[in-house]
């Protein structure tokens, strides 16, 4: 191979590997072109680092998240009317046959699940983030009438992304939006007197709802409800 | 029935994310340079992504899931390009091969260390954010993700010699125009700043 078949050679780049190897013996014996072979090696290298790939940020997989919830919800909305109908009579039986409507106190664990889980799955709106409220329990205390305790969160190993007041079949409870190990978390917390059956403080209650993890569990006047 | 609903619901999207959310680093990575910053990234990634899990059920082949979302992911990006009626100069600035181009850089630059310095400064994605697509593509995945000719002709659905030959040229171009963005930056380090000397009152 003479310099201008070296030329011609990085000028084609599609050539095999006969060739690319008649190139760098050619290389190797005249200077003029080694020099130009080290300056395309340099340019090729640049153009493998500059597009390494990078992490995407943080936020967008947490916003990807939030969109394959909101979006599951969304395609329920759209089954057809006989199929929503159904959904309503089943739902509506299924109250009056479990649950007192009559009362707004919670009738048992079955009915803190179900609710919890259907607030878990399908509100997504905060009324505050992390770090804009300084004191979350005084914030709850002004909107629900009660104290809540922060000390759970801890226990858990939970991470407060942000919270809001929840309604709950007919009680105002605390919704807490936490993360762990990058997991999701609804944590509500309800006030004792709402519950109108009896809870050991000792131990949690656990059960499964719709795919979801709920843990139930009572600490002095409150009821927590961990959704995972 | 009203359970087995919520569960099959659930079920799909479990299934979503274990197929599609893995593809996301790759996903931000290509949107990132189609189109040259983090916010519009984002969203083009999210729109993708919500297109799929809307349209998951067509995805018969589950193993061509990365393939079908970049599909996605591309077609709002050319979408994008026909609504803001862009185009890229680059195709025009063909001029000399290549290795000529190099000859010169070689004569400009004493060292070789002196021109990888200076190849190092050069900013690649405002050179790539100026290409076409069709050369910008081959050129993310088979760089950014190492993939095949053969991956490459089934992401783009091009034939494979259609690659190779977009590759080619799209590298040139490339490497063309690190090679102007050099010579470019040599020169305005060479000039000498004077100071202006004013008539004395």
């Amino acid at each position: 191979m003479n310099c201008s078949e070296f030329k011609q050679w990085l000028d084609t780049d599609l050539s095999d590997e006969d060739t690319s190897a008649k190139a760098g013996k050619h290389a190797d014996m005249c200077d003029a072109c080694k020099k130009l072979h080290v300056l395309d090696s340099f340019l090729e290298a640049k153009i493998r680092n500059d597009l390494e790939m990078v992490a995407p940020p943080e936020r967008l997989i947490n916003r990807i998240d939030m969109n394959i919830r909101s979006a599951e919800n969304e395609k329920y909305g759209e089954k057809a009317a006989w199929k929503k109908a159904a959904y309503a009579f089943a739902v509506a039986a299924m109250v009056l046959i479990i649950f007192n409507p009559f009362s707004t106190k919670f009738q048992g664990m079955d009915e803190i699940s179900a609710l919890t889980v259907k607030d878990h799955t399908a509100n997504l709106s905060m009324a505050f983030k992390a770090g804009e409220i300084r004191d979350v329990p005084r914030w709850f205390e002004d909107k629900l009438g009660y104290t809540i305790s922060m000390a759970d969160l801890k226990t858990h190993g939970l991470k407060l992304l942000g919270g809001r007041k929840c309604h709950l079949g007919g009680n105002d409870v605390a919704y807490l939006f936490c993360e762990k190990e990058g997991k999701k978390i609804s944590l509500f917390i309800m006030d004792a007197d709402d519950i109108d059956f009896d809870m050991e403080e000792k131990g949690v209650y656990s059960m499964t709802v719709s795919d979801c993890d709920v843990d139930v569990w009572k600490r002095t006047d409150l009821v927590y409800a961990m959704v995972r | 029935m009203v359970l087995n609903l919520f569960s099959k619901r659930k079920r799909n999207a479990r299934r979503f994310r274990e197929l599609a959310c893995p593809h996301t680093k790759f996903l931000y990575n290509v949107a990132l340079r189609y189109t040259g910053n983090t916010y519009n990234a984002e969203d083009m990634v999210q729109e993708t992504l919500y297109i799929a899990l809307k349209k998951f059920d067509q995805l018969r082949d589950e193993t061509k899931c990365r393939s079908w979302l970049f599909s996605i992911l591309r077609s709002i990006h050319l979408k994008e390009l026909r609504m803001i009626c862009r185009k890229q100069e680059f195709d025009k600035k063909e001029g000399l091969q290549y290795a000529s181009h190099l000859e010169s850089a070689a004569g400009s630059f004493d060292t070789e260390k002196a021109f990888e310095k200076k190849i190092e400064k050069i900013r690649l994605s405002v050179i790539i954010d100026g290409m076409p697509e069709k050369y910008k593509s081959p050129i993310l995945l088979r760089f950014m993700d190492d993939q095949s000719y053969q991956e490459i002709s089934e992401y783009l659905e091009i034939p494979i010699g259609t690659v190779m030959s977009r590759l080619s040229r799209a590298k040139k171009m490339l490497k063309k125009e690190m090679l102007r963005a050099a010579n470019k930056a040599s020169f305005t380090d060479n000039v000498v700043e004077f100071k202006r000397i004013g008539k004395g009152r």
